[in-house]
Parts: C-alpha cells; structure tokens; sequence
C-alpha cells in the first residue's frame, strides 16, 4: 500500500518537473541569459529567487535549466536502456559464438575506468549536451547488457520460446513479441533507474565543468555559486534552488524506480548500473 | 581447492585483456583532439616560429606515425617505463603514486568501512525484511543515496566547516606539518569529514545490494527447509543465509576496492583535497598524455587484477560456478 | 551436527568486527575534536613572521626545474631584469644595461656581489651557460633566447648579447612571462638529461630559498646571503586551497594573510572585517570583441564600424564590478602611458542608432521580423566561439551584453564552447567575432601591437588582419633603439587600426587583494601587474609589531 502511494507521489512530482520544462518559456519571468537586474540581488517580488553575479534572474534560469538537465538525464537512459535490452535480447536469444565473443569484448571493456573515459570521449564532440548524453549512453550500456542477457538467456530455454520456434515464428516475432514482454519489467525499473544516475552524472560533470559553462543547467548553476562566493557570503538563494531541484529529481527518480521494483518483484536486483 | 589449469586460463585471458584495455586507451588518447604542445605554446605566445614547434613534437616523439609511437609505448611499458609527464617532466609513476596516496587517505578506510557497515545492516535489513525497522532503515538509506554526493559533500562543508568551523576547510595538514612533520592524527583530523561522507555513500550501496542478496536467500528453499526443520534462527541466519547471500558482495566489493584507484573528483573538488582524482582531470585538461596513460594502466592493472581474485574467490566459495565452465 | 561450534566461531568474529568499528569510531570522534581545538590555536596565532600565501592548485606549487619550463618557486630564480610600469625596467641580475644604435647588441652590467644560495659566485659565465644550454638541449624555453646569435664575456660582471636580428623589445621578452632566468652552472653542467631532470634543491640567486615541499605546502625562507634588498619577513608558505570560499574563511580564520582575486561582492562584505584591510590592483587584464577578417560578415568595414558602436562598455564594466571601460584602440592606458595615441581615445561610444545608421548606409536592411539582412539579402547570424576552460564569468558577462544590444540590432548571436584549446582556435578561425581576454602585460607598450602583424615569424594573426603599411611600420620599431620614433610610429600604428577597426576595446578589470593587517603591511605596490607573490611585494613586506 505505502509503496503504492510512494509510486505515485515520485511519478506525480516528476510530472510537474516535465510540466516545468515544457512550459519553462511561459513559466519563466526572464530569459535564461537575460541580464534583467543588478548583480547579487536577494529575493524579492520581481526576482523570486534573486539574481546571480551576472544580474540574470536565478529563478528564469532555474525554469531554463530543468529542459537541459533532463534532456540530459533522460535521453542517456533511454538511449543506454535501449542498446543494452536489444543488444541482452539478442545475445541471450541466439547464444552460442556471438554470445561468447561479445561477451568477452565486455569483459575487456569493463576495466576501462567510465568516468575518464567519458570525459575523454566527450572532447571529441563539442561538449554539447546532445553528444555528451549520447557518449553516456553508449557507455552505459555497456554494464546493462549483462543484466537484460541473462533472463533472455533462461527465457529462451522455456518450452514456451521452444514452442513458438517450433510452429515457424520468425526470430524477430520472438525476440519482440514473447521475450522483450516479459522482460518489460525489469526493463522499465533498469530505465528509472538509469535515469536518476544519469541526470546526477550530468549535474555533477556541469559542476566540475567539463563542459559548456553558458549552457544553463542546474550543474554550472550550482558551480557558479560555489566559485562565486555564495558560501562564504552566505547567498542561500543563489546555491540552494538549484541543489534542492537536483535532490528533488532525483528522489522521485529513486524512489519511483525501488517502488516500481518491489511491484514487479521483490526479489529483483537491478541496482548494478 | 583450486584447479590449475583453469586457473592459468584464467591469468592468460586477464593478460590478454590487460593488453587490449591498454591498446584501446592508447588510441583513444592519441586520437583525442588537441595536444599538449599546442595548448601549452598557445599559453605562451602567439609568435612562436615554425621549426621551433616542430622541434617540441619531434621532442616529445609525437612527430612519428602513431603505430610507431604505439610500438614504443607498449616496448616501454613491458620494459616498467611509464614514460615521464608533459607538464611536470617528471617520471609519470611517482607522480602518480604521490596523488594516490592521499586519494586513498580518504578512500581506502571509506571503502572498508563502507562495505562492513553496508554488509552488516543490508544483512540485518534483509533478515528482517518487511519488519517497521527494515522499512524505515531501507527508505532512509534509499533517500540518502538519492541525494547526489557532491551536494552532501558542499552542504557537509557549508555546515560543519564555514558555519560551524568544527573541521578544517581543506586541505590535508595543518601548518605544523612544515616545522613537526606529518601527525597522523592532523591528517585524520583533516580527513575525517570526507571520510564519513564516502563511507556512508558506499554504505547505502552496499546495503541495498545485500538486502536484496539477503532477501533472495531466504526465499530459497533450503532456508525455508532449515526453518521449518526447527533450526534455531541464529544457526539459519549464520550458516546458510549468511554465506550465500555474501557470494554476490565478493564481485561487488572487489570492484569498489579496485575502483578507489581513480579517486572521486567531486569530493577532492569540494574538500580541497587535490588527489588523483584531481589530476586526471588536470591531465585530461592538459592533454598530459604519458600522464594519463599512466592513470588508465594503473586503473586497468587493478581492476582486471580484482576481476582475477573475484573470480578466483567466488570459484573458491562456490565450487558448481566453475564446474559450470563460466 | 557441526554447526554449533561455527556458529559461535562466526559470532565472536563478527561482534569482535562491530567492537573494533565502534573503538574505531570512538577514536576517531575523540581525536577529531581534540587534535580540532589544538591545530585551531595553532593557526589562529601564529607565532612566526612567515607570511601564508593561498594557491588555488597543487600543480601550481609542484616544480620541476627552472631549465624545463620556468615552473619554480617564487622569489628564487631571478632574470636579468624585471618588468616594470610604463614599459620601464628594474633591474635584477643586470645593474644597467647599454644597448647599440641598432638595438642588436646589448650588454648587461651584472651585480657584482651576487652568489646562488650555495654560496658559489654568480658570475656571467653562468649567463652564457643558461643560453648554451638550453639551446643545445632543445629545452622548452629556448624559444624565448631564438633571436640570440651569442652571449660573450669580456669579464665575470659584464654579459654582451648579441641579436641574430634588431630587435628594440628584446628585454620585454626575456623579462615577461614566461621570461628567462639564470640557472646555475655549477648544477646544470652535471646534468646529461634536463628534459627529465627533477631538481629538489633549486638554487638560485634570488631574495628566497627553497626550503620544503611537503603535504599541500611549499615553503620558502629568507635568503640571508642575497645581495639585494632583504626581505623581513623569515619565510613564505605556499598552501593550496582549492576553493575561492575556502580561501576567503582562512583570511578571516588567520590561517593565510592575503587571499587575491576576490570578487567585488566578496570584497564588499569584507568591508568592515576585523583586522583585514584591501587594496585594488587597477588594469590587471583586459577584454575585447575582435573580428575575423577573413570571415563574413566581419570582413565588411561598415559592420566593424557600426558594431563597435554597439558594445556597451559602460554596463559590462559595471557588471564586472571592477575595471573601467578602455576608450582605445588596443593599448591599455593606465601601463601603456605615453604610448597611448590621445587622438584615438573615445572613438567607440556606445550608441546604437548610429550602429543602424552605419548599417543602412552600408546596404543592410531589416525584414519584418527585425532581422538584419546583409546587401545580398542573407539573415546576419553570429556565433561566438568560447574556450570553456579559460571562460571566466566575466567572458559569459560580456557575451551576455552583446546577446542583448546585438539582438536588438536584429543579429541572433549564439554562442559554442570548446573544451580544447586546438579547437577553439580553430572556431575562432571560421567564425565572424570572438571575445579575447588578456593579461595587461601583453598590451603596455609598442612591441605590444605586433599582435596586428604579419611578420615572417608571424604568418597570420587572429584578426587575419593584414595592412602592409603597418607590418613595414612595426618592422621598423623593432630595428631601432630610438625611443621618440618608437613613440612616433606607435602613434601611427594606432591610427590605422583605430581606422580598420580589426578589434573593440571593451574594458579592463581589477584585482582585488584582501590581507591581515595585523600581519603584515607593504602588499600595496601601486598599480600595475604585481601579483601577491611577486618577489619585490615579498621583500617590501614588513611584519605587524
């Protein structure tokens, strides 16, 4: 029952963050770039949020930067989430060599240390978020394969696969009609929770300025306050918002994602990213 | 207990792997764009004649085909030469040995510790599992673990160190260090808030792991068996639920140990705390490619080494994984 | 039938686990605030006349040698003479200098007393070595020396420098950044592979020595046996602290005595502060919008003009907090001095109805949106590259305004970051404008305006800008030692980029330093580039009492 309710209150909140960036051009006062005030302005009933060291409007920017940071998020979980089902659908469903070849170039890959790499690999683009949020994915995926491969593989072993194959279904009927059905569930949770580690991944990367630094998103928002000075001079308004979205976000993302795994199955682990 | 001829095969593959891994970084590396030179001529002038900038990449060997330089490089590190960084000009392990003992400073007690604590309440957790305690436990470290590190980490600091200046700001030492040489205790003092911070974090990850782990233990049938057999709770809990649900945290907590290797920037950025996790990035920035070569060799060492000694203690706990040839 | 002994067997272990972890923890606490209170006190009353000086990174206090790349501790090494204001020169190794008609050959008097920190003479045996040596080892900064054919001793004080080339900003080169200092002969000459060579000992001739380099600190101590000025204070600490907050909480908890670059926000609520006082270094770098000339639209002369009508220096400034609006062309007035040309200051005021008017009469229109249309009818779009790592708030200030006015005109700018450093110079070859930030040093003088030429050593330039008369001009200034027809030629040169428009001023910025008064007095040289670890600020130092 609780879990019920929890499920819905986190899916509830990460609506009103879409509903947010959706409609950030009618929600937002200012621009995200605009220089609408002076500088280190405290909250008042023209600047909700107060202004920024630039003199842009920290609650604009706030609006604004819910479309990049989830952007980010999202679309490198759907993109890692996506690889690693077809790709664990497809090693498991076939087996034999290319399982046991694919399945070796992963252990190689494996040892690469994510992080760096990532960094290295987002120099070859502009760092943009599109192609940053694409290099995560396909990194990403690397770790779901395995987790998608492995039920794929006993799914294929059931009688019910075997009795699909016997009455002549084609290999793609089987693999996009019994098997990634069944696998849905622990698709949909790895997906939640791809996501949450994601849009963290991309706030933290922004925060330790790996990349555009004028892009407005929650990331380079919170670490133009830290270096700004918002610590030591004490300009809550100005660190906090965007810190206390980040924390929101993710909560209902973590959240939705152990909900949704203890409906499906108690037992399912899909933590391992 | 072991069997050798697997275990050979076993050291054979992680060579082999170890050399690929290596191989690949290489490339990456050298096909990233930009270079050290350029980026560090450009910090000096803009006037720079021709044959002078030719003669820094003949300097730096990277005038030659990358194949060669591949040779060379791969010819060196068999030989244990890690090469000697661009911007430092000095030799790259040292340096890199320098950083990573202060990485592991905070990381390797926060590891430690992280993993026991996760264990043994995940262990508890999953036990009691669906009990009031287990719930509010569970929810806790679900909500903790949700909130990114670095935000804990600049609230950590905001609180305990600008606000109530109860720690240090940064840094790993005390001035003292320059008159009395390093005191352990002022290290730890300097060290001990980012220390709690790490080791809560991989705590929670620990503990959701084995709960989970733990959870499907019981549900197996032996347990169900052992229970219904009238074994005393404790017997159960101890000798079978215990032991299988920790064969899942053997993989698991090898990579964390091998991981700490590459340090954690965010929590060196907000601790002032430069290790190295810091200077990858630096030599990411710099494009201080013996440097980083380096810092992935190390890493690939590592983590290819716990993938070896994981296997090796699963296959050692779990006889049937190595009969079932995987 | 076996368990009973294992299990207890496995409960002593993991109790024992949890009573090591809680005495561990106990420890920990207890020590935490213990050792809390003590290094507290320590750094809160300090009891030494060493001064404690922030760095921001631990790889700007980690040196290699001064032969490989400059990078030394401060105070140690010194050149032959230093920068000073208005394009003059302190001397430092050199007492005076005389320089031949030609500006080809020139000859330094050395001090006579000086010695390297071993106690070994310094002589100019030890200035031909540091030329020769870094030459025939191909090391980094033998680049700076390229335009030396020899160094000559006639005796021990007297270093006679002869040119391939005239060349009248010889000094400029080798004092400025990354400059040239005197190494040692008696060290080096041993040493078979400079490349890779890691001094520890780093002996200089400077009013500092070496001392330890150890867990996040540096320290230096007073040179007792230099030849110069002294310093008073016993000793410098480098310490690293990351964090520009950090560095602001260790100024008011006593633990540095002078943190530098804060921003003016930070410096408004240090007004007041017990015990910390501030003073403003006035033009220490400096912004510009430039243009590309090679890429359209920038190569229409008009639109130069127009646009640099439409850069409101006056807001970015006040938006900086520090700095003052520069009125020209390219020299920073407040170093450059008499080398600014009077008749082209304020030449670029902000007015944007005479931008659309130079726009019109130049054949641009506007559709019914507002967008700008070029003479052939294409929509005016700009996109401004950015270097995401040297991209300072103040560059994203600058880019912000131009957004604004710019757009007002009916131009979409738009903005792409390059984290390398390739790259973006390469961006800023294929686009229109790009906001370039400098360091004053580089524009105080007439040598300074070479950064517009196309000489044999210099192909191009950003701007792609390239107008005989002034490379034929510069060539001359560099082929005389004749300070008036240096002046006079800087004048001219001037007046043709003031006419060409290859670039905009917009504004230099401040720095501002904040210290403990109780501490230590004499950071506050003046105005100009002296950073808080500057050796003539470190010797100027006095201690408090």
């Amino acid at each position: 029952m609780t879990r019920n309710i929890l499920l819905r209150v986190s899916v509830a909140i990460l609506f009103l963050y879409f509903a947010v960036a959706l409609l950030a051009p009618f929600i937002a006062p200012y621009g995200a770039t605009a220089i609408v005030g002076a500088p280190l302005q405290p909250p008042d009933s023209e600047h909700l949020l107060g202004t920024n060291n630039v003199g842009q409007d920290i609650f604009s920017q706030l609006v604004y930067g819910s479309q990049v940071t989830l952007i980010f998020g999202f679309c490198s979980a759907l993109l890692s989430v996506s690889i690693s089902t077809c790709a664990g659908i497809v090693l498991g469903y076939y087996g034999g060599s290319v399982d046991e070849v694919v399945c070796r170039v992963l252990d190689v890959l494996m040892p690469i240390p994510i992080f760096p790499l990532l960094i290295v690999l987002t120099t070859f683009f502009n760092p943009g978020v599109v192609q940053v949020s694409i290099v995560m994915g396909v990194l990403g995926s690397i770790h779901g394969i395995r987790l998608i491969r492995a039920p794929a593989l006993s799914l294929a072993e059931t009688p019910f696969i075997e009795g699909a194959k016997s009455i002549g279904a084609s290999d793609l009927r089987i693999m996009s009609r019994h098997i990634l059905p069944n696998l849905m569930p622990i698709v949909t949770v790895k997906f939640v929770t791809a996501s949450q580690h994601f849009l963290v991944m991309g706030v933290g990367l922004s925060f330790i300025g790996l990349w555009d630094t004028m892009t407005v998103d929650w990331g380079s928002m919170i670490q133009n306050a830290y270096s700004g000075g918002a610590l030591s001079l004490g300009l809550w308004w100005w660190i906090l918002p965007p810190g206390l979205a980040v924390v929101g976000i993710s909560l209902a993302l973590a959240l939705a994602g152990y909900s949704l795994e203890e409906s499906f199955n108690p037992r399912l682990e899909v933590n391992r990213i | 207990m072991i069997d050798g001829q697997y275990l050979l095969r076993r050291i054979g593959y992680s060579g082999a792997a170890f050399f690929v891994c290596v191989s690949i970084t290489f490339f990456i590396l050298h096909l990233m764009p930009g270079d050290y030179i350029t980026n560090y001529l450009l910090s000096l002038s803009n006037t720079l004649p021709k044959e002078v900038v030719a003669q820094f990449y003949q300097q730096y060997g990277l005038d030659r085909p990358p194949w060669e330089q591949y040779l060379i490089y791969i010819y060196n590190i068999l030989q244990g030469q890690w090469g000697y960084s661009y911007q430092y000009g000095l030799p790259v392990f040292p340096l890199i040995m320098e950083k990573l003992t202060w990485s592991l400073v905070i990381l390797l007690p926060a590891v430690l510790f992280g993993i026991i604590i996760g264990i043994v309440l995940g262990a508890w957790s999953g036990w009691r599992s669906g009990g009031k305690k287990d719930l509010a436990l569970f929810n806790f470290m679900i909500v903790f673990r949700a909130i990114p590190e670095f935000w804990w980490a600049i609230m950590a600091v905001w609180v305990f160190a600008f606000s109530l200046q109860w720690f240090p700001l940064g840094g790993f030492s005390s001035i003292s260090v320059l008159d009395s040489g390093l005191d352990p205790w002022d290290v730890l003092y300097h060290a001990i808030l980012p220390i709690c911070l790490m080791t809560s974090f991989v705590a929670t990850g620990n503990y959701y792991v084995m709960r989970n782990s733990m959870i499907a233990v019981i549900g197996e049938d032996y347990i169900t068996t052992a229970r219904a057999k009238g074994l005393d709770e404790h017997a159960v809990l101890w000798n079978h639920a215990l032991k299988n649900a920790l064969l899942p945290m053997v993989t698991m907590t090898t990579f964390q140990v091998a991981g700490i290797i590459m340090g954690n920037v965010f929590i060196e950025t907000v601790f002032s705390w430069p290790g190295i996790g810091l200077l990858t990035t630096e030599a990411l920035t710099m494009r201080d490619l013996p440097l980083l070569e380096g810092i992935f060799l190390l890493d690939a060492l590592m983590t290819i080494g716990a993938m070896l000694v994981a296997d090796i203690l699963v296959s050692y706990l779990d006889p049937r994984i190595r009969m079932g040839g995987q | 039938m076996e368990q009973k002994p294992d299990l207890k067997r496995n409960r002593i272990i993991i109790y024992a686990c949890l009573c090591i972890i809680g005495i561990a923890a106990i420890c920990v606490a207890a020590w935490g605030t213990g050792s809390g209170t003590a290094a507290g006190s320590v750094t809160k009353t300090p009891s030494t006349t060493e001064v404690i000086i922030p760095e921001d990174s631990s790889s700007s206090i980690t040196y290699s040698s001064n032969m490989q790349k400059g990078g030394t501790p401060p105070g140690v090494y010194q050149g032959l003479v230093i920068k000073d204001l208005n394009g003059t020169f302190d001397p430092a190794l050199a007492e005076s200098w005389d320089i031949s008609a030609d500006a080809k050959v020139w000859t330094f008097h050395l001090v006579k007393d000086a010695s390297w920190s071993d106690g070994v003479p310094f002589t100019c045996a030890d200035v031909k070595f540091t030329n020769d040596y870094m030459k025939a080892n191909n090391l980094t900064l033998a680049y700076v020396l390229h335009d030396v054919e020899t160094v000559d001793c006639p005796d021990d004080n007297t270093a006679v420098v002869t040119l391939k080339t005239s060349y009248s900003g010889f000094l400029d080169q080798i004092s400025r950044q990354p400059g040239i200092t005197i190494s040692p002969q008696h060290i080096w000459q041993n040493i078979t592979d400079p490349q890779h060579y890691e001094d520890n000992q780093f002996i200089g001739t400077g009013p500092f020595v070496f001392d330890q380099d150890t867990a996040g600190y540096v320290r230096l101590l007073r040179n007792d046996a230099y030849y110069g000025k002294k310093a008073q204070v016993t000793g410098v600490v480098l310490k690293v602290i990351t964090n520009p907050d950090s560095q602001v909480l260790a100024l008011k908890n006593g633990e540095v005595d002078v943190v530098s670059d804060i921003t003016p926000a930070v410096a408004e609520s240090l007004k007041g502060e017990k015990n910390i006082a501030m003073y403003t270094i006035n033009d220490t770098g400096a912004y510009e919008v430039a243009f590309n000339l090679g890429q359209y639209p920038s190569n229409i002369t008009a639109f130069r003009k127009a646009m640099s009508h439409a850069v409101n220096r006056d807001l970015i400034s006040s938006l900086f907090g520090t700095g003052r609006p520069t009125e020209t062309t390219f020299l920073v007035p407040s170093l450059a001095g008499s080398y600014v040309n009077p008749a082209d200051v304020g030449m670029y005021n902000y007015n944007l109805t005479e931008a659309r008017e130079i726009l019109k009469s130049a054949g641009f229109t506007w559709d019914n949106e507002g967008t700008l249309l070029s003479p052939d009818g294409k929509a005016v779009t700009l996109t401004i590259p950015m270097n995401t790592l040297s991209s300072d708030s103040n560059i994203q200030k600058i880019v912000s305004v131009l957004k604004n006015d710019w757009g007002t005109l009916g131009i979409k700018v738009s903005t792409v970051a390059y984290e390398d450093k390739k790259q973006y110079r390469k961006a800023v070859g294929a686009n229109a404008v790009f906001i370039d930030s400098f360091p004053v040093t580089l524009h105080d003088d007439a040598d300074a305006l070479s950064d517009f030429a196309v000489t044999p050593l210099q192909e191009t330039n950003y701007y792609n800008y390239n107008n005989a008369r002034y490379n034929a001009l510069l060539d001359s200034i560099h082929n005389t030692a004749d300070q008036q027809a240096i002046l006079r030629m800087a004048y001219q040169l001037q007046d043709i980029l003031a006419e060409d428009i290859p670039t905009v001023p917009i504004c230099t910025s401040d720095t501002i330093v904040a210290y403990r008064s109780d501490r230590f007095t004499g950071w506050d040289l003046g105005p100009g580039y002296y950073t808080v670890t500057d050796p003539r600020v470190l010797t100027n130092l006095t201690p408090v009492q």
